[in-house]
C-alpha cells in the first residue's frame, strides 16, 4: 500500500469523525451572567418523564400531560379529595334543568404573554373541541349546543340534555385547557405554548422542558423558582437517576411510573423516600358476557371468587395496591360499596357454583361439561402495564387450582387492541382510568349498551342502562347518589366485571426535596409542586 | 471501475424500491389495524368506529396499498417527506437530529473498537500463549458472551449512581456519550481483538515475514509494517458491517440512555404506527447499510491492488 493510498483512507476516515463531533449540543458551560444573590434564591427542581414530552398543545393529544398541567388552567379544578373547584372560572351555576351552564370568568388573569383571559380567549379555546369530530370522545363534546358570552366575564354553555359530568370533563387536560389564542398562525395551528398556569415555558424540546416560575400568576405563587423536566425512556434508568441525584422526583402513570421490582431497592435507599397514594384505578378483567359460558351469571360469579385478590396485592405489589372490593374505588365520586361477598376469595364455593352450573369435576381436579374441559383464553397488553402478566399467571393457577384451564395470550399493546376490537377473547385485562373520568366515563363506556354493536362491552342490560342515563341525566346530588348505590348493587348482583386490585399511586423523591404532594389526578403536577422546596443542596 | 460503480449503484437503487416497498407490505401485515392503533394513542383510550373511522379517512389509509405507496413514493421523490402522524413535525428535521446523533455514537464506538481492538488483538498476538494471551483470550470471550443492555446497567450502577463521574442518561454533552459508547462498543472490541489475533497469528507465520525475521526484522516492525496492512480487507468487511449495525441497530441502548437516535425514532414510530416517519426511516437504514457495503467493496481495491473491480 502506498503512502498516498494510505494517506487518503486516513484522511477519509478524518473527514467522517471531524464531520460529527461538532454534532453534539452544547452542554450547559454557558457563563452564568446572574448574580450570586439571585442563584442563591434559585431552586431547580428536576423530574424525570418517561416519554417524549411534545410540542406543548394542549388542544390534541400529543404532549405529556403532567407538563400541560403546569402550564395550562381549566374552568374548573378535579381537587385533592374529588370535590370540583374554582380555577379560571370563579364561580358557575347550572340551571334546575341541567340545560344551562354558567360560568364567571376570574378577572385579572392573564396568559404568560400578558394577553388578558376573558370570555372571547375563553370561547375560542371550548370552540377548539366542542362539537370536533376528533374529540367527540369526550360525551360533553357531542352535548354542547351553544357557547354564548353575554359579557367580557360571562360565557353560558347550553347542553341539549342534562349532563353532570360535563363539569368533570370540563376540569380535564386534553383538550379542553385554556391556549392563548396569540399562540397559534394565522390559519389556527399551533405554534408555541402560552397559557395561565403558575409556570411558564423557558426552552422545550422533545427531550426537556425548563420551565420559570409565572411571577404574574393569579393564584399562590411556587416556592420553586425552576422546574425541569427531563425525558428518561428507560423504567431502571430512572430510578439510577434518582439514586445519583440528577433526577428530584420519579413516579406517576403521566410522568413515568415505577417499575415493581425497583421499590424494594428504593425502600432500601436512605437518601430516598418513597410516597404513595390510594389506589385510583382497577385492574379488571372483562368477560364475553353474551357468550357462553359467561352469560350463565354463576360463571362470572365462580370467576370472581376464584380470584385470591389479597395475594396478589401482597406478592406482586409488595402490598402497593389494595385488593378489590367493587368494581371502582371508594375514594371515587359516587362509589359505595354493597353487601355483596362477590370478591371474597372462596375457591370452594367457586368450585360448587360451576358445578351447580352444569360441569362435573374429573378424577384430575378439571372441570368437564359433556366431555368438553372448562377451557378458556386471557388477553393481556404486556407492554403498556409490566405486571398485568403477573396478575395473569396468578390468576391462571388460581383458577388451575379449583379445575379451569386458563391460557394466556401476552400481547404488546397493538396486539391487545387487535384482540379487543375484533372480540376476539373469552377475557381481557383491562384498566380503568381513574379520577377525573371515573366512575362516570368506564359506566358509560363499558357497562352501558352501545350504539355500535361491535363495541365491546364488559357487561350491560336494559336494567343497568336505564340506571346509568338517569345518574348521568340527574340534576340533584342526592337522588343521584341513589341511583349510583343501585348501579353498584346491580353490578355486584350480576356479577358484570371481575376487579382484581387498585394499584396504589406510586412516587419516590430525594430527601432534600421537601413539600411534593398527590393531587387529586396523576397529572395535577401543579398542585403536587406548589409548596416544593430543596433543602441542603 | 466507473462501469462497477454504476451497476451497483443500479442494484442499490432497486434494493431501495424493495425495502420501502416491503415496509409497507409488513405494516399490512403486523397484526392490528393501523388507523386502529393511531386513534387509541391520539385519543389516549379505546377509540370507537366513528374515531377509527376518522383516522382511516384522514391519513389516507382508506385507500388500496399500493395507492398508498405509489402516493408516499411520489412525495420523496419530490423531497417531501412528510410529517409524522405522531408529533405533526416534519420528518425531514426530525430524521436529520436522529441521524445526527446515531452518526455520532456509531463513529465514536467504530474508533473505539477499531483502536482498542486492534491494539488488543496485536498486543497478544506478540506473546502467543502467554499468560497475557490468555487473560484478553479469556476475557473478551466474557465479554461477547454479556449481553450490551446488562453491561449496560452495571456501567450505570458503578459510574454514575456509585461513584457518580458520569451522567446516567441523556445527550448533551462529550461526557454522556461514554457510557453509551462503551456499553455499545465493548462487545464488537472483543470481538475485534480476537480477529486480529488470530488474522496476525496466521500472517506472522507465513513465509515472507519468517524470512524477513531471519534476515533481522523486528518482531513489532513485521507486524506493524507487513503483518498489519495486510490483513485490513476483513477487517473493512466487518467494520461495514459494525457501523451499519450501530447506527441502526443501537435501539436498546438508545433506550437505556435514552439517547435520541435513529433506533429509537423508529422504534417509538412502529409503536405508534406512524406509517410515513417508518418508512423514511427504513429507506434511511437502507440508504446507509448499502452505501456503507458499497464503501467497503471500493475500498478493497483502494488498500489492496491486488483486488480489481469491474
Amino acid at each position: 500500500m502506498n503512502l498516498i493510498r494510505k494517506l487518503l483512507l486516513y484522511g477519509l476516515l478524518l473527514v467522517l469523525l471531524a464531520a460529527c463531533v461538532p454534532t453534539l449540543p452544547a452542554s450547559d458551560t454557558s457563563p452564568d451572567a446572574r448574580s450570586d444573590a439571585d442563584r442563591a434564591v434559585e431552586q431547580t427542581l428536576v423530574l424525570a418523564a418517561g416519554d417524549s414530552l411534545g410540542p406543548g398543545n394542549p388542544h390534541d393529544y400529543s404532549s405529556n400531560m403532567a407538563l400541560l398541567d403546569l402550564l395550562y388552567e381549566p374552568l374548573v379544578r378535579y381537587g385533592p379529595d374529588g370535590s370540583i373547584q374554582p380555577a379560571l372560572a370563579e364561580s358557575w351555576e347550572i340551571s334546575p334543568d341541567g340545560l344551562l351552564w354558567t360560568f364567571k370568568l376570574r378577572p385579572n388573569v392573564t396568559f404568560h404573554d400578558g394577553t388578558p383571559f376573558d370570555a372571547a380567549a375563553a370561547k375560542w379555546n371550548l370552540q377548539q373541541w366542542i362539537g370536533v369530530e376528533a374529540h367527540n370522545w369526550l360525551p360533553t363534546s357531542t352535548r354542547v349546543t351553544d357557547i354564548d358570552t353575554p359579557d367580557a366575564m360571562t360565557v353560558v354553555l347550553t347542553l341539549k340534555e342534562a349532563y353532570y359530568p360535563a363539569v368533570q370533563d370540563l376540569s380535564l387536560m386534553r383538550p379542553v385547557r385554556f391556549l392563548s389564542p396569540t399562540a397559534v398562525d394565522g390559519a389556527g395551528n399551533f405554534v408555541e405554548p402560552i397559557g395561565t398556569g403558575p409556570w411558564q415555558i423557558e426552552t422545550l424540546d422533545d427531550n426537556e422542558a425548563l420551565l420559570v416560575r409565572n411571577e404574574t400568576y393569579w393564584g399562590a405563587k411556587p416556592q420553586l423558582t425552576h422546574v425541569r423536566i427531563e425525558v428518561i425512556v428507560d423504567a431502571q434508568t430512572r430510578v439510577a437517576a434518582l439514586q445519583s441525584g440528577e433526577i428530584h422526583v420519579i413516579g406517576g402513570e403521566y410522568l413515568g411510573s415505577i417499575p415493581p421490582e425497583s421499590l424494594p431497592t428504593l425502600q432500601a435507599d436512605s437518601d430516598l423516600t418513597v410516597l404513595t397514594g390510594a389506589g385510583v384505578t382497577s385492574f379488571l378483567l372483562t368477560t364475553q358476557y353474551r357468550q357462553p359460558p359467561f352469560d350463565d351469571r354463576r360463571v362470572r360469579q365462580a370467576l370472581n371468587q376464584a380470584i385470591d385478590r389479597a395475594g396478589i396485592a401482597q406478592a406482586i405489589f409488595g402490598g402497593l395496591a389494595e385488593p378489590a372490593t367493587g368494581l371502582m374505588a371508594t375514594a371515587l365520586p359516587y362509589v359505595t360499596r354493597t353487601d355483596s361477598d362477590l370478591y371474597t376469595y372462596d375457591p370452594a364455593h367457586a368450585q360448587s357454583l360451576l358445578v351447580e352450573a352444569g360441569w362435573t369435576l374429573g378424577a384430575d381436579g378439571m372441570l368437564t361439561k359433556a366431555g368438553e374441559p372448562l377451557a378458556i383464553d386471557l388477553v393481556v397488553d404486556q407492554s403498556r402495564l409490566p405486571q398485568t402478566a403477573a396478575i395473569a399467571e396468578a390468576v391462571q393457577a388460581q383458577f388451575q387450582a379449583i379445575g379451569i384451564a386458563l391460557e394466556l395470550r401476552l400481547y404488546d399493546y397493538s396486539g391487545w387492541l387487535e384482540s379487543y376490537s375484533n372480540n376476539d377473547f373469552d377475557l381481557l385485562m383491562d384498566f380503568t382510568w381513574g379520577p377525573p373520568y371515573d366512575p362516570h366515563t368506564q359506566l358509560n363506556g363499558a357497562f352501558h349498551t352501545q350504539a355500535d354493536p361491535t363495541e365491546v362491552v364488559s357487561f350491560a342490560s336494559p336494567e343497568l342502562d336505564a340506571l346509568i342515563d338517569a345518574a348521568l341525566a340527574s340534576t340533584d346530588a342526592v337522588a343521584r347518589q341513589a341511583l349510583y348505590d343501585q348501579i353498584w348493587q346491580t353490578v355486584d348482583d350480576q356479577a358484570a366485571a371481575i376487579p382484581i386490585v387498585y394499584p396504589q399511586r406510586i412516587y419516590a423523591q430525594r430527601n432534600e426535596v421537601a413539600g411534593f404532594r398527590l393531587g387529586g389526578t396523576e397529572y395535577d403536577l401543579a398542585y403536587a409542586l406548589q409548596n416544593v422546596v430543596i433543602h441542603g443542596k | 471501475m466507473g462501469s462497477y460503480f454504476l451497476r451497483r449503484l443500479g442494484k442499490a437503487l432497486v434494493i431501495l424500491i424493495g425495502v420501502s416497498f416491503l415496509a409497507y407490505v409488513l405494516i399490512d401485515l403486523a397484526p392490528a389495524d393501523p388507523a386502529q392503533v393511531i386513534a387509541a394513542q391520539r385519543l389516549g383510550g379505546h377509540p370507537n368506529a366513528d374515531q377509527v373511522a376518522w383516522v382511516r379517512q384522514a391519513y389516507g389509509l382508506d385507500q388500496p396499498l399500493l395507492v398508498q405507496y405509489g402516493r408516499w413514493a411520489q412525495q420523496v421523490l419530490q423531497g417531501n417527506w412528510g410529517y409524522s402522524i405522531r408529533t405533526g413535525n416534519s420528518i425531514t428535521a426530525e430524521i436529520g437530529t436522529a441521524l445526527r446523533y446515531s452518526l455520532t455514537l456509531a463513529l465514536w464506538t467504530l474508533s473505539f473498537v477499531v483502536v482498542v481492538g486492534v491494539a488488543l488483538g496485536a498486543w497478544a498476538a506478540l506473546r502467543p500463549d502467554s499468560l497475557w494471551d490468555q487473560l484478553m483470550r479469556w476475557a473478551t470471550l466474557i465479554i461477547v458472551a454479556v449481553p450490551e443492555f446488562w453491561l449496560a446497567f452495571l456501567l450505570i450502577l458503578l459510574f454514575a449512581v456509585q461513584l457518580g463521574w458520569l451522567p446516567s442518561y441523556g445527550a448533551k454533552s462529550g461526557w454522556h456519550l461514554i457510557l453509551p459508547l462503551v456499553a455499545l462498543g465493548l462487545g464488537p472490541t472483543a470481538q475485534l481483538a480476537r480477529l486480529t489475533r488470530i488474522l496476525l497469528l496466521d500472517e506472522l507465520g507465513r513465509d515472507y515475514l519468517r524470512t524477513a525475521r531471519a534476515k533481522g526484522l523486528s518482531a513489532r516492525r513485521a507486524l506493524l509494517h507487513h503483518a498489519l496492512p495486510n490483513i485490513v480487507v476483513p477487517f473493512i468487511t466487518l467494520l461495514a458491517v459494525q457501523f451499519s449495525a450501530l447506527v441502526g441497530g443501537a435501539v436498546i441502548i438508545e433506550t437505556i440512555f435514552t439517547w435520541p437516535g435513529l433506533g429509537s425514532y423508529y422504534i417509538t414510530a412502529v409503536e405508534f404506527r406512524d406509517i410515513p416517519v417508518i418508512q423514511t426511516t427504513v429507506l434511511v437504514f437502507a440508504v446507509i447499510i448499502s452505501s456503507a457495503n458499497l464503501l467497503a467493496d471500493l475500498s478493497y481495491g483502494l488498500v489492496d491492488p491486488r483486488i480489481r473491480l469491474g
